[in-house]
């Protein structure tokens, strides 16, 4: 439907797709350091329920977050493939737990809809962009602003 | 250039400065030995390593420089020239002009320089042309009491600076800390810290290793083999945790020789004393650390110690001043000290200073001890006439923002005629320390031993409930406040079953003590600080994280920030309780 020829041209951006229940997310594949399996954490006390804890990444400590449970997404049950996507958003490094790692995606500009009126799980202002061929549906996150630093404040808050 | 000559020339550079160093500690110790030949031959293999190394990189300046320097250190060596202050300090100038100029080379390979003003002094004592007029012939008897009548000021002059010091800093030149018999090599930082992260990989696998040969049945080989592995691994992880850790002895060798420079400049007698040499601490810290002291040290010499000989004599203390530098661990912080047993600072002077800054209201009442902090104050300097040595006021504002940076602290304490003590506090972020892992509602724990007093088994009967004190518990004749850290931590026990008896953690301050209730010790062990990430920082009795030996993250507590505030406001509301 928006497939134009245009898209050869395109500058293209590498995407990492995972899935959040049974709905695809895909962020740019430069602010993704790593993904592992989910590792052991320790919880941090009074913290919000997403906040899962910190982890041990080769000696250095990270706070995971369950991307899940931040975007109140239903998550897959019983799902052995959970894993873990380190990312990098300005000087913090972050861990977020998702329900699966699908694929690599290569898109250009054009391959992006207009964010339509559609029905996802997700708050609308953090989605950067819709891309859909046939009956494959995936949706660009804003990471950053998904994880929004005021989450960071909160916590702080409230252990305070 | 090619990138092979490039090389070449920064493994020259990295290594010269280290010959420098070793040859500023020779340096001084020829002040104090002028006859010991060792020390002389020393310099004369450093000069000659020097200069080699530099003409084969392609840096001739510097091979020219040092060329006229190994001229005069020979003439040394073969006793035509005597060893005075003089020439010690032309060698020490020497030094430093080849350090400056190795730093700029650092920064643009192809730097030239202008050595005119070192080459002619060097040229100067070469030719005997210099003031102290120390040049003799050979004639190998006691300098000391053969010293005619013209250079017994020389010979004065000379024990100006009596350097004393707990521990043989600088070191003795039988055990030189000359590396260059690659006793040492160099190490970019990244690879010691990407060693360190994949040696906490390692550890988490031995620990699952460990944990799976309990439970299977394995031959008694493979598991005879999984323990050794343990052992070494644990091993290993001490020592690459090690790396980054440096003494201070460099740094203290560094002030050694501001406090020799600086005394020559103001003419004062000094003893310097330096304690704790062999203290710890991270490498980056470190590097930050030197400009502060050394601002401090110049100021505990200029303003700090009297005038004059006399003035000290007529405050009846030895005419000699004295300046000690000692670091000791305290708590959680490494303490560096500052001290001389001059003048003092008048709080009175301070507080007209400020209040004429309007940095203070006249009529406002503050402690004395909080007054001398104003010294720290930007633009503040109580010295009426600019020195060369310290005091456009831009001094000590400058050392508080730099330590602070390290997130440390800075703080003055003096008694007027007795002198001043300016106390810098450094946290051990990075540095190991040796904790408490406890647990709290099945989870682990950390508490540094050095907030430890004590450890008491209590039971849930010994708690007592005071109004408006809280909980409370006996120890011994006193009555301590008591809290509980899983239900202030908001931790929910998986196993519902309370434990009878309980561990309390006694927690003792100058003003106040306190129990910290929790569930377990398990073990005592060093950790290595490890910062909490931006995303949590700021949250209040967290003073970092740790990796525990199983590999698991853990939360490193201070309960002073956690609980001191309220123990302290409990405490100031019912001073008058009856223990």
């Amino acid at each position: 439907m928006n497939n134009h020829n245009a898209s050869n041209q395109d500058i293209t951006e590498r995407f990492l797709e995972f899935s959040l229940g049974n709905e695809n997310y895909a962020i740019p594949l430069l602010t993704v350091k790593e993904v592992i399996p989910v590792p052991e954490t320790t919880e941090i006390p009074n913290s919000p329920k997403y906040f899962i804890g910190i982890m041990n990444l080769r000696g250095q400590i990270i706070s995971v977050i369950d991307l899940r449970k931040k975007l109140k997404v239903q998550s897959q049950k019983n799902n052995p493939e959970e894993a873990v996507v380190i990312i990098n958003i300005g000087t913090i490094g972050l861990g977020v737990i998702v329900d699966s790692i699908n694929r690599v995606l290569t898109l250009g500009r054009s391959d992006f809809s207009e964010i339509p009126e559609i029905e996802t799980q997700v708050n609308a202002k953090y989605i950067k962009g819709i891309y859909h061929k046939e009956s494959h549906l995936t949706v660009l996150l804003d990471i950053a602003k998904s994880l929004d630093l005021s989450d960071f404040e909160i916590v702080e808050k409230q252990v305070a | 250039m090619d990138d092979f000559e490039k090389e070449l020339k920064m493994d020259f550079l990295s290594e010269a400065s280290d010959l420098l160093e070793s040859a500023e500690i020779f340096f001084m110790e020829l002040e104090k030995n002028p006859e010991n030949m060792e020390t002389l031959n020393e310099i004369f293999r450093l000069a000659h390593n020097l200069k080699g190394t530099s003409r084969a990189v392609g840096f001739g300046e510097v091979a020219e420089l040092t060329h006229i320097a190994e001229n005069l250190i020979l003439r040394l060596k073969e006793g035509k020239i005597i060893v005075g202050p003089t020439v010690v300090s032309t060698l020490l100038e020497f030094s430093d002009t080849v350090n400056k100029m190795i730093a700029s080379l650092k920064e643009d390979l192809d730097t030239h320089f202008d050595t005119k003003n070192i080459v002619e002094k060097i040229q100067n004592i070469l030719s005997g042309n210099f003031e102290e007029k120390a040049i003799k012939q050979v004639e190998k008897e006691p300098v000391e009491e053969k010293a005619p009548e013209e250079e017994r000021e020389v010979f004065q002059e000379e024990s100006i600076l009596n350097f004393k010091s707990s521990k043989p800093t600088p070191p003795s030149p039988k055990k030189p800390v000359a590396n260059t018999e690659n006793e040492s090599i160099r190490v970019p930082l990244q690879k010691i810290e990407a060693l360190n992260d994949i040696v906490g990989e390692l550890v988490i696998l031995q620990t699952v290793l460990g944990q799976h040969s309990s439970k299977k049945n394995l031959d008694s080989l493979a598991s005879k083999s999984i323990s050794q592995l343990g052992k070494l691994s644990k091993e290993i992880q001490e020592i690459s945790l090690s790396f980054r850790m440096v003494s201070l002895k460099s740094t203290y060798q560094k002030m050694a020789r501001i406090v020799r420079d600086t005394s020559k400049i103001m003419n004062k007698n000094i003893n310097l004393i330096l304690e704790g040499e062999n203290n710890e601490i991270d490498k980056n810290v470190l590097s930050h650390l030197a400009d502060p002291l050394v601002h401090l040290v110049r100021n505990a010499i200029d303003h700090g110690l009297e005038a004059s000989p006399e003035d000290r004599i007529s405050a009846r203390k030895s005419e000699i001043g004295q300046i000690t530098i000692r670091s000791y661990h305290e708590g959680t912080h490494l303490v560096i000290e500052v001290e001389d047993d001059g003048r003092g600072i008048d709080h009175n002077i301070i507080r007209q200073k400020a209040i004429e800054k309007g940095l203070l209201s006249p009529s406002k009442e503050i402690s004395q001890d909080e007054i001398i902090q104003y010294i720290f104050h930007p633009g503040f300097s109580t010295k009426a006439q600019v020195t060369e040595v310290s005091g456009r006021g831009v001094g000590m504002d400058v050392v508080r923002k730099n330590i602070e940076n390290l997130s440390g602290m800075v703080k003055v304490s003096t008694q007027i005629g007795k002198g001043s003590i300016f106390k810098i506090s450094l946290p051990l972020t990075l540095a190991i320390i040796e904790g408490i892992v406890f647990q709290c509602a099945e989870k682990k724990f950390i508490v540094p031993l050095s907030q430890v007093d004590e450890f008491m088994a209590i039971r849930k009967s010994d708690k007592r409930y005071i109004t408006s004190y809280g909980n409370c518990i006996q120890l011994r004749e006193e009555t301590i406040p008591t809290f509980d850290l899983a239900a202030n931590l908001g931790l929910k026990k998986e196993n519902k079953v309370q434990e009878d008896v309980q561990i309390a953690i006694i927690l003792r301050s100058k003003d106040f003590a306190f129990a910290v209730v929790v569930d377990n010790i398990e073990n005592q062990q060093q950790v290595v600080v490890k910062k909490i990430g931006e995303e949590i920082t700021n949250k209040k009795g967290y003073m970092g994280t740790t990796i525990l030996g199983d590999g698991r993250a853990a939360f490193i507590m201070d309960f002073y920030e956690l609980y001191g505030d309220i123990v302290k406001k409990n405490q100031s509301q019912n001073f008058k309780m009856a223990s």
